[in-house]
Order: structure tokens, then sequence, then C-alpha cells
């Protein structure tokens, strides 16, 4: 190629040469050329190669395997779980399949015949009923089977259509759906029954919705899919708890509730509220248990209770926590409230000693003892023990309305404690400042009259003298848990109702109450701080001469208050006692017995060894 | 794209005039210009190398996304396999919590013969002596009640012993004797040394 001429570029024209040089010269090019070309056809295929091989393979070879396999049921969303203090679970769900079809989807009448067979042996479905449904809904567009067949009838109809589906590749029986849906249930049945709530669907809900309680409370806590998610920041993790609290944690839904019940203590307290109601024929009645020192409730117990599983036969009177949303007159249990008023403000002593006349006309009212005798002079321990409304008219006035009515205030009374459960009511009490208010209110008001609290109220303030006057706000669930993280409920002081000095010095004279006034409370061996209530019932013509709301309201041991307990019952017969006294005490006694015996706590002598 | 100098000789006008043609082209020759051809070898494989890269990215590409693809897929496949053994494993907690129920374990318990636990004894610690103490176990025990009778279940007469192997032998009580009795002197002459000091200074040591 040395010789070779290459033509002008520009013009051209082709410089002289022999003929036959420029042929071997072209031969030369073009199959330097042609191995150039196919190098690179070469080259470019195997490239494309790469690219569309496994395209290919994927899209083509492998076609249908990215197919849904058909995600969970998105109707109805799981539910967390609540378990108690120990870990036993109170409510949780359970999951059924809902059994539903296209009944366009069957051509003919045998395939119906075969479809309603089919399920009758795979989930004992009856033929007549599924068979009545695909004919009736022939032209329907959806139709419900069964609305719930266990996972195990689920399952064979699952087994069946992918046997079907491998087998023949069609079937009538591949027509029916199946969609896991959960529900609730309680295995307690009627434990807690007022404070875990219920689940109710109503007319306008397409799914049931908490209602009441816990499960009204957190309903927007609890939601799997929609569910708000921890409020503050989480204090541990869901291994940090105790195995046994956590045994059946996390739940399905991932949202779960740790609460502060205690199963057992629950199901004492509901046996001694049913057989104190027996005994004492009661209409009604309820037991609070509370740790005075943070608030947490241990148990809430109220008659007539319900079974959350079967909601459709209970009365629907019997759904409200009474405990939070019955208002009633507390009657002289709220003495204590007076008493650590005029105790703290310093204007009596313990030891002080006002006379009893007997009676005592405050603004327009004749004020009597319920004994209707006068006593002369007694300290503040006679007058509690004996509990006479005289003297603590006598505190009212010496106090002063607006005194007095700022210690109310302080208490919690008039407000909502707070208390985690849907439902909770204010009470009723009139101010100085409210219209229709008088100073017979005040006189009335200081011993428990005129005005209206609930039990978690009531409570809630004398577990304020149990914690050295610190009114705690009472909660149920003691820590919530999301996605493996935990939020502890931290104790709250919502105020301070007296000085230390002062708590310690009421708690003393409320143990005296106990053992000389409400002795039918005492357990021997035990210092128990308490006082009772007997209040008449206010109705539009006035007080009712027989009928009567009793409370007690007792803490122990006096000296460390490990719990404190709440009994009040709703018109005892009259012809046993329509006192607190003889009802309301004695099975405030017994709960605190078996208190005792369940922590494990030693009479006084054994435990502080005098 | 030719590039004028990649073209071998050709002695044929036709092409010349073609190849002319194409060149005169305005957007050809920029882009020429831009992107010439590759001439030398080196060039050449360099060309190879860069394209190369580009279509084996493109490859990449496909297989990772084949590869994203087919783990979603397992993923969903296993979200489903757990929503599955989530439901079973409800299932379970479902039965463990009925029969575990209160009222469950209450009528188990009944018809077993335990009844509740009342008439509990309790011992003082100081009555219990070293052996107790050092176990700190006072242990009430359970006993079924006698059948056909109503009694309380639980043992009206506790049993006191130390938990295992915490208690002294009782070959050594005179050591443990020995030493309460050291403790108590001790405190004793305390005491006194203190008081004896509080008289005669008028100071609390």
């Amino acid at each position: 190629m040395t010789a070779s001429v290459v033509p002008d570029p520009v013009s051209g024209a082709p410089q002289a040469m022999s003929e036959q040089h420029t042929s071997v010269v072209i031969d030369n090019i073009q199959k330097r050329e042609l191995w150039r070309f196919w190098m690179l056809v070469f080259f470019f295929a195997a490239l494309g190669i790469l690219v569309l091989a496994p395209l290919f393979i994927h899209q083509v070879l492998q076609a249908g395997q990215a197919l849904s396999p058909g995600l969970a049921h998105r109707g109805l969303s799981p539910r967390g779980a609540f378990v108690d203090r120990n870990g036993e679970i109170l409510a949780a769900d359970r999951y059924f399949y809902q059994v539903t079809t296209t009944p366009t989807h069957f051509v003919d009448d045998e395939e119906r015949r075969t479809v309603a067979t089919q399920l009758q042996e795979l989930a004992d479905l009856p033929f007549a009923q599924t068979y009545d449904l695909l004919v009736t809904y022939q032209y329907s567009l959806f139709v419900e089977l069964a609305p719930v067949i266990s996972l195990e009838a689920g399952q064979r109809i699952v087994d069946a259509q992918a046997k079907l589906e491998k087998e023949v590749g069609a079937g009538p029986l591949l027509h029916v759906d199946l969609t896991p849906a959960p529900k609730r249930y309680y295995p307690e049945n009627t434990l807690a029954a007022h404070v875990v709530g219920m689940m109710v669907r109503l007319d306008d809900d397409p799914w049931p919705e908490g209602f009441y309680g816990l499960e009204g409370y957190y309903n927007n806590f609890l939601r799997q899919r929609d569910g708000i998610g921890l409020t503050a920041k989480p204090d541990a993790s869901l291994t940090d708890l105790p195995a046994n609290v956590r045994r059946f944690l996390p739940s399905v839904a991932n949202k779960d509730l740790i609460l502060t019940i205690d199963r057992t203590v629950q199901w004492i307290i509901e046996d001694e509220l049913q057989k104190g109601l027996q005994r004492y024929r009661a209409k009604a009645g309820t037991i609070i248990v509370m740790n005075p020192r943070t608030g947490e409730i241990l148990g809430m117990a109220n008659a007539p209770t319900f079974n959350p599983n079967q909601l459709s036969k209970e009365d629907i009177g019997a759904l409200q926590n009474a405990s939070i949303s019955a208002q009633y007159e507390p009657g002289s249990v709220f003495k204590v409230v007076t008493a650590s008023a005029v105790l703290d403000t310093g204007i009596i002593t313990p030891t002080q000693k006002l006379t009893d006349t007997g009676s005592i006309v405050v603004g327009t009212r004749v004020i009597l003892n319920s004994s209707r005798v006068a006593w002369g002079p007694v300290d503040m321990t006679e007058a509690l023990a004996r509990s006479l409304n005289v003297i603590t008219a006598q505190w009212a006035l010496l106090l002063g309305e607006d005194r007095f009515y700022t210690y109310v205030n302080r208490f919690g009374f008039g407000q909502v404690t707070e208390v985690d459960m849907a439902g909770e009511v204010y009470g009723i009490y009139k101010k100085p400042d409210t219209e229709g208010w008088s100073e017979s209110d005040l006189g009335t008001n200081s011993f428990g009259q005129g005005l209206a609290v609930t039990p978690i109220q009531m409570i809630n303030a004398v577990a304020s003298i149990a914690n050295g006057g610190k009114l705690m706000r009472p909660y149920v669930v003691g820590a919530r848990v999301t996605d493996g993280k935990v939020q502890v409920t931290k104790p709250t002081v919502k105020s301070i109702t007296m000085k230390p000095e002062t708590a310690a010095t009421l708690t003393k004279i409320l143990v005296e109450v106990v053992n000389e006034g409400n002795s039918a409370a005492g357990v021997a061996g035990y210092s128990i701080a308490g006082k009772s209530g007997t209040a008449q019932i206010p109705t539009a013509e006035g007080y009712t001469e027989d009928e009567t709301i009793v409370t007690f309201v007792g803490y122990a041991p006096a000296d460390d208050p490990q719990f404190i307990v709440l009994v009040k019952m709703d018109r005892p017969d009259p012809s046993i006692s329509p006192w607190a006294n003889y009802t309301a005490a004695p099975v405030f006694a017994q709960v605190a017995r078996r208190l005792f015996d369940y922590y494990n706590i030693p009479p006084d002598a054994m435990r502080l060894g005098n | 794209m030719l590039q004028r100098s990649s073209l071998p000789s050709t002695p044929s006008a036709e092409i010349a005039e073609s190849l002319q043609r194409t060149l005169d082209r305005r957007w050809m020759r920029s882009l020429q210009e831009s992107l010439p051809l590759p001439v030398t070898w080196q060039q050449y494989m360099l060309l190879l190398a860069i394209v190369s890269i580009i279509v084996g990215g493109m490859a990449l590409h496909v297989l990772l996304s084949l590869q994203i693809a087919e783990a979603r897929l397992q993923v969903r496949l296993l979200r489903v396999e757990y929503e599955r053994i989530e439901r079973d494993n409800s299932e379970v907690v479902y039965q463990i919590a009925m029969r575990s129920s209160l009222s469950q374990i209450e009528a188990l318990a009944t018809a077993q013969g335990f009844g509740p636990a009342t008439g509990r004894i309790l011992v003082p610690r100081t009555e219990l002596g070293d052996e107790a103490v050092a176990g700190d176990a006072v242990t009430d025990v359970v006993v079924p009640a006698d059948a056909g009778s109503r009694q309380p279940a639980r043992a009206q007469e506790s049993t006191l012993r130390p938990a295992a192997g915490t208690g002294p032998p009782v070959s050594q009580d005179w050591i443990a004797q020995g030493g309460a009795w050291w403790q108590t002197t001790q405190q004793s002459f305390g005491t006194a040394v203190d008081q004896f000091v509080r008289d005669v200074t008028g100071r609390v040591k």
C-alpha cells in the first residue's frame, strides 16, 4: 500500500494509478472494514442481549409471579390489646374470616349448588342458606355468605381453592372470597368491664368504635391503621419490661395498653361488692382501689355490670361507669375536707374543743346531728368519730365561705380528675358567686349535703390526705406500647390540698375515727384511717326518708398507705341498716383484709416491731 | 456519522461525491467537530470502552430493578405470611386467655379442693430466731382442703422454714449467737459512753 494514491479529499478527483493495484487495495480495505463491522455487530449484540435477556426472562418466562398475592382485608382495623399490670389479657383481637362472593360470576344454577355444597363440607355453612343467598342476589355484585367463620374453616376453603386452581384451573369455588377480620373479645367477661369499655357499632358507622372506658378514651390510639402514635418521647423499649408483663405483647395492631389495674384486686373487689350488695340488699354499688402515692387505679368495680362480649343482652343503663359518671351527695365522708381545711388554716387545733349544742342555724337553715343528740364540748377526733354535723358546720363558719370553697376546689371537686377513661363528669357545687348560693349552703356543704361528687373525686380527695397533701391525677393506663417503644405514665400532682403536717395529723385523727366511730371498718392488727358517710337521696320533693347512699373511704396501713379503698352502695335495705357504718364499713373491712393478704402486708405489730 | 480522515482510499467518484454532499451539511459538520469519530485504534478502543460502560450501566440498572422488584415481591409474600402467622398467634393467645381467665382458674381450683386463703397465721420476726430471719422466708403452705369438708384450703398452721441453703447449719448456732451477743454488747457500750460524755460535758457526741 505504499504506492497507493488516495483521491483528493476536496475535489474527489482520482489520481493516476494502475487498475490492478487499485483493485487489490479495495479488496484489502473491504476485508478490513467487514471485519470491523462484524466485530461491532457482535459487540453491540452482546451488550443488547445483556440488557434484554433478563427483561425477557422476568417479563415473559416468569410472567405472573409478581402478581399481588392478596393482601389482608383493609376494612376493619385491628386494635391493640389491654393487659393488666401483670400482663394478663383483658381485651384483645381474635381473627375470623368473612366469606363473600360476587354472585354474577356464577353462570348457572349448577355452579351455585356446587359452591353451596362445598362450603357446607368445608366450613359447615348451611347449604340452604348459601344457596338461597346466591339465588336471591344472583344479579348483585356482592353478597356476604357468612360474617364470621373460624380460621380453621377458612384455611380449609383456601386449601381447597389452591388445589382446585392447580388441578383444574377454574371452578365456582374460586369465586368465593375470604377476608380476615378482627373481632374484639374480653376473656374476663364482666371483670373490669366498666374500665375496659366496649365496642359499639352505631347506625352511621361502617365498623364498631370504642365506647366508654378505655376503648372510648383511647379509641384514636388503639387503631392500627389510623391510630395516633405515642404523644411524647418513649421512656423504654418493650424488652425493658418484665417478661410476664410483655408476654402477650405486642399484639397484631402493635398499639397496646398496659393497665395499672391488677386483675386479682379487681376480682376481690367485684366479689366483695357482690356479696355486700346481696347482704345489704343494695341496688347498686361501687368499689375503687387506688395507690394513694401515685394515683394508679388498682381496681374499679361497679354493680350492676355488663358483659362486653354480649352487649345485645345487656341493660343499657348498666353500661356507664358509675365510678366516674355517677354524681351523688357524699354525706359525712365529706367532713374530712372541712376538717382538713380548718386544720390546715390553723383555725382549730386537733385537741381544741367546740361545743355541740345539738343544732345550729346557718343562714336560714337549722342543722341537726344525725343522732339528734347534743354531745357538748368535743374535739376534732370525737366530732369526726360521732360524725357531728353541728360541729362541722361550726368549722365551716369559722373558715368562712372563701376559704372553705378554696379548699373544696383544691381537693378537685367540681372538676374532672382527668382520669383516662371516657365518660367522666364534673360534679356540682355552688360557689358564693353562683346564683342561688346562700349561707345555708356553706353549712350543708360542710358535711356533704347540697353538692354532688363522683366516687373517683371522693377517693382522690381522701387519697391526698394519705399522700401528704398531694392530690394526684388518677390513671388507669400505666404504659402505652407502640412499635416496641414504651411510654410510661408518670404520676402527676394536680394540686397541693394541705400541708404535710396537716395530712399527718388528720391521718392520726382518722385512725381514731375508725377505732372509735367506724370500728366495723377495722381489721385486727392494722391501723386503718377512714371515714364513713351516709347521705339521704335528694328528690324533687326533698330528701327521702329511708333511702340512703352509703360510703366508706379508708386507707391502710395508716403510717405507710399502700392502698386506699372507696366502698359505695346505693339504697341498702333500711330494714337491715341505712347507715354506712353498718353497711359500707364492713364491706371495706372485708376488702382490706383480702388486700392485706394479697399484698403480704403483715400486721402493724410485726411490721413496725412494737 | 463519518469522518473524512477515517475513510479508506477509494477511487469511486460516486462515493467521494456522496461523502462530500454529506459533509456539506452544516449540522453534520458541527457534529463532526464536536464529536469526532475515532481515527486511531486507541481512539477506537476508547469509544468501545465508553459504550461498554454505558451499556453495562444500563444492564446493571435493569438487573438491579429486577432484583428490587423481586425483593418487593418477597417482602409482600412475607408480609402476607406474617399476617397469617399473626392471626394464628392471636388465636393461640385467645385460647390461652380463655383458659387462664380468673373464672376458669377459680373453677379449676375449686374442683381440686382449693379455696380462698383465709386465717393466715403470721409470726413476728423476733420470735422466729436466727434461722427464719436469715432465710427471710415465712411461707404459707397451700394444701387442698379435705374432701367433703368446706374448710378453707390454705393451711391454718404455717410452716416456717428458711429458704433453701440460706440458714446457718445447726452446728454453727453458737457462732451466730456469739455474733448477736457481740453486737448487743457493742451497742450498749456505745450508748453508755455517749451518756457518760453527755453527763460530764453537757454535749452530745
